[in-house]
């Protein structure tokens, strides 16, 4: 860094990080960053420009986790010097603390591209200090409504931020999120849409969590063609003739498989097909959410003109990230984390549970810390009456116990499958308790539950600690 | 209570357009709440374009929604007026919400001053504001309602979680709902929260209301039942765990709002 400022406020942050390391065993990922904005605030900026093939970044409600993950792996296989926020800090401060770790390799001009995960709030304020060259957009569901405000709000911001970005940055997006697909729809000329293949008609009814959507150009009430996923699914309008937009990449030929030599046991079978090329992958993440994710990376791998063999390698090498389908053997029970944030991950860890027989054993836990958002009432947009007969045992965890072990009430689960332990490590322990040997459980918490819980299991030697999760 | 053939139908306005916040949690809980009485449930919705049957509505219902949705299902809404009005001189019992509840009164003046008619249904006015009130809100009922047997017997207040910009001013003719013990309620300057008018009660509270606040769903079940039955008396439930979520969730409210007062949360 030629700048004096630049370099004292990295330093400081490298200081910061290794007393951290040192002094709390914790993970240094966004106080160093902090540091160095106040020092240097215009630190992103300057960074920015030190990466020689420039930034992507990723954004979104969900998946962005993954999809950041998925895209890092691709680039270091296709031999990239790559950084890359992983630890989940998506906030300024949380890169800048990553950038501050490379800080040697950043002066020496030797990063090739920075994989950035951006906090959906923050985007707007960050992407043009960055001047990215690909932007990626997952989704839009509600979320955090307290801190976000109204989906329609963020989805606003959005839009200016994306049009006052560069002619020059691509944006991949997922064409059948009606929220994210109207922002770019006939506005730019480097757009890449992804989604699920037309024509599949998979016909699947709205779940409760979803609106009604408006026409984003006329405003009259959308008809449903077909749904995919959740709200996911293609649009038009009767009134404008608007229409849900063409994909460049088509996810295909999803089969589902058991195997029993895979932990975990569930393995899907995918193709995703572009202009170009069509790659056959297996991969271990859960769900059906993750298709999409897996797709947005490839997307942009293909914008970058990675070889398809290098993308097909990277994708099937994948494990899940950090409590998002992340499995941890404890005792000799088999455990899957299952992080959820909003009525749609939920939804979707519900369905990731119908993929497997028999009934299961939960560990549900609710926080209301800020990262949570205080406002909870969004358990009851999510169909936990799908859940009642296909649990043994739920264990209730969380700050707010209380209320999922209403919600959970009021979805008719059995009195007697529901054990109520606020405390994390605790209820973990009861979980383990009632399961058996060669068992599997779930754990499906908030993020501060999550981070709680994986610390507990740092500490006692079960897990890697959150901070060394790394590709 | 224990008389066979009882059956309520439930009106859901608008559940694909104003359903922000989790508020079908209050169809659930009525719904439950009345079955687990025997009382057999018809839960039924009207959307855009849909005519409502005033005869054919014991409670009705009405939640919270995004602005651009609020503004469509207000046009529609509006063209029903006399529909509307009809149900409410019956006394038929209703919750609105947040945007619903605004949707009830006299008018909605914007930021730039512009005025858009309300129903006219309920003596308030709601002007919007540039701050947003959002946070943990907890309601010491109004003693009307204290009084009743069904209310003190589980709790005098209300806990809920408020987000709105709104500030709602009632007018002489309307009850409110409560007095705020904490958070801010309809407006930040007097300290009430909500309605109730007739069998009517309109609120900004989320959470969603009534499954922490199960007297309040029972007030609004007994209403329908008195209505078209003549009975006067609601076996109770067993309200264990709405007991200790509705007391946890105050205790949360006012541990939170010793911790972050300049943040208002």
């Amino acid at each position: 860094m030629d700048d004096l400022r630049a370099l004292i406020a990295l330093t400081s942050a490298k200081v910061c990080q290794f007393l951290l390391k040192t002094v709390t065993r914790g993970g240094g990922t966004a106080l160093p960053g902090w540091v160095a904005l106040t020092i240097d605030a215009n630190l992103l900026t300057k960074v920015s420009k030190k990466i020689k093939h420039g930034s992507i970044i990723v954004t979104g409600t969900n998946g962005k986790t993954t999809t950041t993950r998925t895209l890092s792996s691709i680039l270091k296989g296709a031999g990239f010097a790559v950084i890359s926020n992983q630890a989940g800090s998506n906030l300024e401060r949380g890169l800048i603390s990553t950038a501050s770790e490379h800080f040697k390799s950043l002066q020496r001009g030797k990063i090739d591209i920075a994989v950035w995960e951006v906090d959906e709030g923050f985007f707007p304020k960050i992407a043009p200090k960055i001047n990215p060259k690909v932007v990626v957009i997952t989704n839009l569901f509600r979320d955090q409504l307290d801190r976000y405000g109204e989906i329609d709000s963020v989805a606003h911001k959005w839009k200016t931020a994306l049009e006052n970005l560069s002619d020059q940055t691509w944006i991949v997006v997922n064409a059948d999120d009606i929220n994210v697909a109207s922002l770019v729809v006939g506005s730019r000329p480097r757009t890449h849409f992804y989604g699920w293949s037309r024509g599949s008609q998979r016909k699947k009814a709205l779940p409760h969590a979803a609106e009604t959507h408006l026409c984003p150009r006329c405003g009259a009430l959308l008809e449903i063609e077909d749904i995919f996923l959740s709200h996911y699914g293609t649009y038009y309008c009767p009134l404008c003739k608007y229409k849900s937009p063409e994909l460049n990449t088509k996810i295909v030929s999803v089969k589902k498989m058991k195997v029993q030599k895979q932990l975990g046991n569930m393995v899907t079978q995918f193709t995703l097909k572009s202009a170009d090329r069509c790659l056959n992958f297996t991969s271990v993440l859960p769900g059906e959410y993750n298709l999409y994710n897996l797709a947005a990376a490839f997307s942009a791998a293909t914008i970058l003109s990675i070889d398809p063999k290098i993308i097909t390698t990277a994708i099937s090498a994948l494990k899940p990230p950090f409590g998002r389908g992340e499995i941890i053997q404890f005792r000799g029970r088999v455990l899957k984390f299952l992080l959820t944030k909003n009525p749609a991950g939920f939804n979707e860890a519900i369905n990731v549970l119908h993929e497997t027989k028999g009934k299961k054993k939960l560990l549900l836990a609710l926080n209301d810390e800020i990262a949570d958002g205080r406002d909870i009432s969004w358990i009851w947009d999510v169909d936990m009456e799908k859940l009642a007969n296909q649990t043994s045992v739920v264990v209730i965890s969380g700050i707010r116990s209380e209320d999922l072990a209403l919600r959970l009430k009021y979805a008719n689960f059995y009195r007697e499958s529901l054990v109520i332990e606020k405390d994390l490590s605790k209820a973990f322990k009861t979980l383990v308790a009632l399961t058996k040997e060669g068992e599997m459980a779930y754990i499906i918490p908030t993020y501060t539950a999550m981070l709680q819980l994986r610390k507990a299991l740092a500490n006692w030697g079960v897990a890697p600690p959150i901070w060394q999760d790394r590709v | 209570m224990a008389r066979p053939g009882l059956e309520l139908t439930i009106v859901h306005f608008y559940p694909r357009l104003m359903n922000i916040y989790g508020d079908r949690g209050n169809v659930v809980a009525l719904t439950q709440r009345c079955l687990k009485r025997g009382i057999k449930v018809k839960v039924t919705s009207i959307t855009i374009g849909d005519r409502l049957d005033p005869k054919a509505i014991d409670i009705f219902f009405g939640g919270g929604g995004q602005d651009k949705q609020q503004a469509v299902v207000s046009k529609d809404l509006l063209k029903q007026a006399s529909a509307v009005e009809e149900i409410v001189a019956n006394k038929i019992p209703g919750l609105i919400i947040c945007g619903t509840y605004q949707l009830f009164g006299r008018y909605f003046k914007t930021t730039t001053g512009q005025v858009i008619p309300g129903l006219g249904l309920l003596d308030l006015y709601t002007q919007a504001s540039p701050q947003r009130k959002i946070g943990n809100v907890v309601v010491k009922l109004s003693q009307d309602l204290i009084n009743l047997e069904l209310i003190a017997s589980f709790s005098p207040y209300l806990v809920g979680f408020e987000n709105h910009s709104g500030e709602t001013f009632i007018g002489s003719t309307v009850q409110p709902l409560g007095e705020v013990v904490l958070g801010t309620g309809n407006n930040s300057l007097d300290k009430t929260e909500g309605i109730v008018y007739h069998h009517v009660v309109g609120t900004y509270l989320h959470g969603p209301i009534l499954p922490k606040n199960p007297h309040l769903a029972d007030y609004l079940i007994l209403a329908a039942l008195m209505k078209k039955y003549g009975i006067t008396r609601l076996d109770p439930l067993d309200d264990t765990e709405e007991k200790q979520a509705h007391q946890a969730a105050i205790k949360r409210a006012k541990q939170l709002q010793r911790r972050f007062p300049f943040l208002g949360l």
